[in-house]
């Protein structure tokens, strides 16, 4: 009744049912002015850490210095590096490994469809968000004093720390996939296992496997990072190395390393892409690749079709699958994949007896760690939190700029030149292939220890990863609209501004706000490497064996960084 | 209860009146929220061995009663029994025997894509197998000799192996229905197994769900949109309207004019069941 007395009557006051500008909502207007402050600080940081031409120039003799003192590269002996990549790619297994059988479980108990109650999906958000919060570093420095030596600190800091990401990218996964046959199983007296077995897990196995090879590529890159703490492998031979100034040999081991991961990063993206490209029609009367047939026959039991036979006589009929190429490949690809961990248990000379010896004595081992540490030492944690969040500012402010034209020219429907447009691809698969750590250690050398070296160095990484991201969103907004305002006559770069640019403006900040996101991750570790930041006093206390002061700094990176991905998820929100 | 569950012998003495229908609902009322209401005071009994096809506008109410007798739902209010069993309460391990002898089809057919169609008509005997099955070679093979009948019969044998993705709607509601007989049901529920499918195959998989529930006796309960097909392929039709029942006859006393007014917007008076508009 009331709306309708309140409705004023037109021939009072007819203007006021003129259309008015809405004003913005609250929520937009302090979006707006938080990412104008993040700007000016981002700013302030590049100013405050003395990025500037003038610190670079500087550098410039640094530079040839270190280049002269690099070669020649010094390899390993053959079998020694052999030893060493071995190592390596043995606990990165084993950890990827534990991270998919954790985060299975850990998945369908946080994805809303398939958990067990409110408190089960809590609990398990909360070990995903933790588990990604608690940088591997701090994982790794925590079990090798529980440990002591050897490959499985290692193995539990990657394989724990991974279950933030996989754990994430399962649960959604599980989400988004159609209740349906789950439904069925159950309407036939299916039990809760069986339905999530046979109706979530086979036919997401493409996704759980594609995810698995995609944090492959990433605990690589990290298991170089932890040999600073001591992990075995190519990392720790860097470590060495580096630590005595023997250049050429790390430098040699750098490049192994790089050739590794653009080697490991080609296999699985082609895995990968078969995986999840696939769909039916892949199967009619095409060429399919042989890592598409791997792909598919993971799941598919048998053949596509051609198997079929007239006249199956059913009861004397084969009921197993028949023996086709796809299961040969299937048969083949998942023995070649338990080879792989079989051959991983021995490479990582996995002992079962440190694992019960550190367990036991966990709990008087922890002790060391609480309570954290104060006073006086607490001033100078804090003003070193505060230059990891200028140095993951000033990369993220200094890799957008560079970024962003650089994936402009890379997307397709921007740059009409073919070979601008595949040249500028190019670019970003190469600088997404170079290791953070490598890129690191290079920047320490040529401008000296400090905030400058982190900032460039993630800046670099934040090329890689922002200028993808950029072209693809581009790639992504619809022609029509482009076309639309090229009818009316506007010049390509008008249109460039007036249709494309406006349509993923908002794909952009939310990428910026991601890299931000992960740049603070990142800018708590590069420390170690003497790239500026509080990994440098995390790496020092943990050699000097202050561990309350370690637990003070997780709880600061905690902090920190769980705020920087609230802000980051609210923004991202806002602008979508 | 529990014990009448569990002991095959006190069933035996269940009365014949009771036995005689093998499904019945007792003023079944399910409320989604406070106005929306599913089911609004459902009776209606189901004799062995007939077929009775559900007819109404979407929302009527008909998936929400083949959930109710498979036990995918539970009622707020009323009595639901199936094959002499009490199942608004019962536990889910209860739920599992009953559900074991109670068929399902789907509209979207519900078989998962990238699993071959055998192993896909396996999964319909996971209600008497312990534990999960990650691939086809893990069911048993007698397991695996009887989905490769079902198969036969509903004429799919030579596309066991295929994956369940690559078969047209026609070829995957079949398989379906292989899923629900392997079960070796004394029901059949089939949630308008026709709606998603061109009129050829509609026909086929009508005329499958007919020849077996001939053949094996089957009581079947069937949602249609079709009031030709419903009226031709059942011995019963039963009316829904925003979860109240309108009609309820044998289908040969019941003509086409007074099918299709069930699907008309505007309630039509019906002996016993004064009518409201539907609600939400």
């Amino acid at each position: 009744m009331s709306t309708i007395i309140s409705i004023p009557r037109p021939d009072v006051a007819p203007e006021r049912f003129l259309p008015r500008k809405p004003l913005p909502r609250a929520n937009s207007v302090a979006v707006a002015a938080t990412l104008f402050l993040l700007l000016c600080a981002a700013v302030w940081s590049t100013v405050e850490l003395r990025i500037n031409l003038a610190t670079i120039a500087d550098s410039i003799s640094n530079a040839t210095n270190f280049v002269a003192r690099m070669f020649p590269l010094d390899f390993p002996p053959p079998g020694e590096l052999a030893a060493l990549i071995f190592e390596t790619l043995a606990i990165v297994v084993l950890a990827t490994l534990l991270a998919v059988i954790i985060s299975i479980p850990v998945s369908l108990l946080a994805a809303w469809n398939t958990t067990s109650g409110k408190f089960g999906r809590g609990g398990a958000r909360v070990v995903i968000v933790l588990a990604r919060a608690v940088p591997d570093l701090i994982l790794a420095i925590v079990f090798l004093r529980i440990f002591g030596l050897g490959a499985l600190p290692g193995i539990l800091a990657m394989g724990l720390h991974s279950v933030g990401m996989i754990g994430k990218l399962y649960a959604d996964a599980v989400e988004e996939l159609d209740n349906g046959p789950q439904e069925a199983i159950r309407a036939a007296g299916g039990g809760r296992v069986q339905q999530i077995v046979s109706g979530i897990v086979v036919p997401l196995m493409p996704q759980i496997i594609a995810t698995a090879l995609h944090r492959f590529d990433i605990n690589l890159r990290i298991s170089v990072i932890l040999g600073y703490v001591g992990i075995g492998g190519i990392g720790l031979a860097i470590a060495t190395a580096l630590r005595s100034l023997n250049y050429q040999r790390g430098m040699a081991l750098a490049l192994v390393v790089l050739l590794l991961c653009i080697a490991v990063e080609l296999v699985s993206g082609t895995i990968r892409a078969a995986l999840l490209g696939g769909d039916r029609s892949r199967s009619r009367n095409r060429r399919v690749s042989w890592a598409e047939r791997v792909s598919e026959s993971w799941v598919c039991r048998g053949s596509k079709g051609n198997g079929a036979k007239e006249g199956f006589g059913a009861a004397a009929g084969p009921v197993t699958p028949p023996w086709t190429a796809d299961r040969v490949r299937r048969f083949l690809s998942v023995t070649a994949v338990l080879a792989i961990v079989f051959l991983s248990v021995i490479g990582a000379e996995f002992s079962w007896e440190a694992l019960g010896y550190g367990l036991a004595n966990a709990p008087a081992t922890l002790g060391a760690f609480i309570p954290p540490a104060g006073g006086d030492i607490l001033p100078v944690l804090l003003s070193e939190m505060l230059v990891t969040v200028q140095i993951a500012l000033a990369a993220t402010l200094l890799g957008s700029i560079v970024a962003i034209p650089i994936g402009i020219f890379a997307a397709r429907n921007v740059v009409t030149n073919r070979p601008v447009q595949t040249v500028f691809r190019l670019l970003i698969v190469f600088i997404r292939g170079l290791p953070e750590l490598i890129v690191a250690i290079i920047f320490v050398v040529i401008t000296g220890l400090g905030g400058v070296a982190g900032a460039l160095a993630l800046a670099i990484g934040a090329i890689g990863l922002l200028s993808k991201l950029v072209a693809d969103s581009l790639e992504e907004t619809d022609v029509r609209v482009q076309q639309a305002v090229q009818a009316h006559g506007a010049s390509p770069i008008q249109v460039f501004f007036a249709a494309t640019v406006r349509q993923s403006a908002p794909a952009f900040v939310a990428h910026i706000m991601y890299l931000l996101d992960s740049n603070i991750r990142a800018a708590t570790l590069l420390g170690i490497v003497g790239a500026g930041g509080i990994g440098f006093l995390l790496l020092n206390a943990s050699r000097v064996m202050q561990f309350d002061v370690v637990t003070t700094i997780v709880i600061l990176v905690l902090i920190v960084v769980l705020t920087v991905e609230a802000l980051s998820l609210w923004i991202r929100k806002a602008v979508h | 209860m529990s014990t009448i569950l569990q002991s095959p012998k006190v069933q035996a003495t269940v009365p014949s009146e009771e036995q005689r229908y093998v499904v019945e609902l007792k003023n079944v009322t399910k409320r989604f929220s406070p106005t929306v209401l599913g089911l609004d005071g459902v009776s209606a009994s189901f004799e062995a061995g007939k077929v009775t096809v559900l007819l109404g506008l979407s929302g009527s109410g008909k998936s929400t009663m083949l959930r109710h007798i498979s036990g995918l739902q539970r009622p707020t209010d009323g009595q639901i029994s199936v094959l002499g069993h009490r199942i608004e309460n019962a536990s889910d391990t209860e739920l599992r025997k009953i559900r074991r002898r109670v068929g399902f089809i789907f509209q979207n057919f519900h078989l998962v894509g990238p699993m071959s169609v055998l192993e896909n008509v396996c999964t319909g005997k996971l209600g008497t197998l312990r534990g999960p099955r990650l691939s086809l070679l893990m069911y048993p093979r007698s397991v695996r000799i009887e989905a490769m009948e079902q198969l036969e019969r509903v004429g799919l044998a030579d596309r066991a192996f295929q994956r369940a993705d690559t078969l047209s709607g026609g070829q995957q509601q079949r398989v379906g229905i292989a899923r629900a007989l392997i079960q070796k049901p004394e029901v059949l529920l089939a949630d308008e197994p026709v709606a998603s499918l061109d009129p050829v195959s509609s026909a086929q998989v009508i005329d499958l769900i007919k020849r077996i529930s001939r053949e094996e006796n089957l009581t079947v309960i069937c949602s249609l949109h079709q009031v030709e097909l419903a009226l031709e392929f059942s011995d019963r039709i039963l009316g829904l309207q925003s979860g109240r029942v309108v009609l309820d006859r044998a289908s040969t006393s019941v003509d086409q004019q007074e099918a299709l007014q069930i699907y008309s917007k505007v309630a039509t008076p019906s002996p016993g069941a004064s009518m409201t508009p539907l609600a939400g």
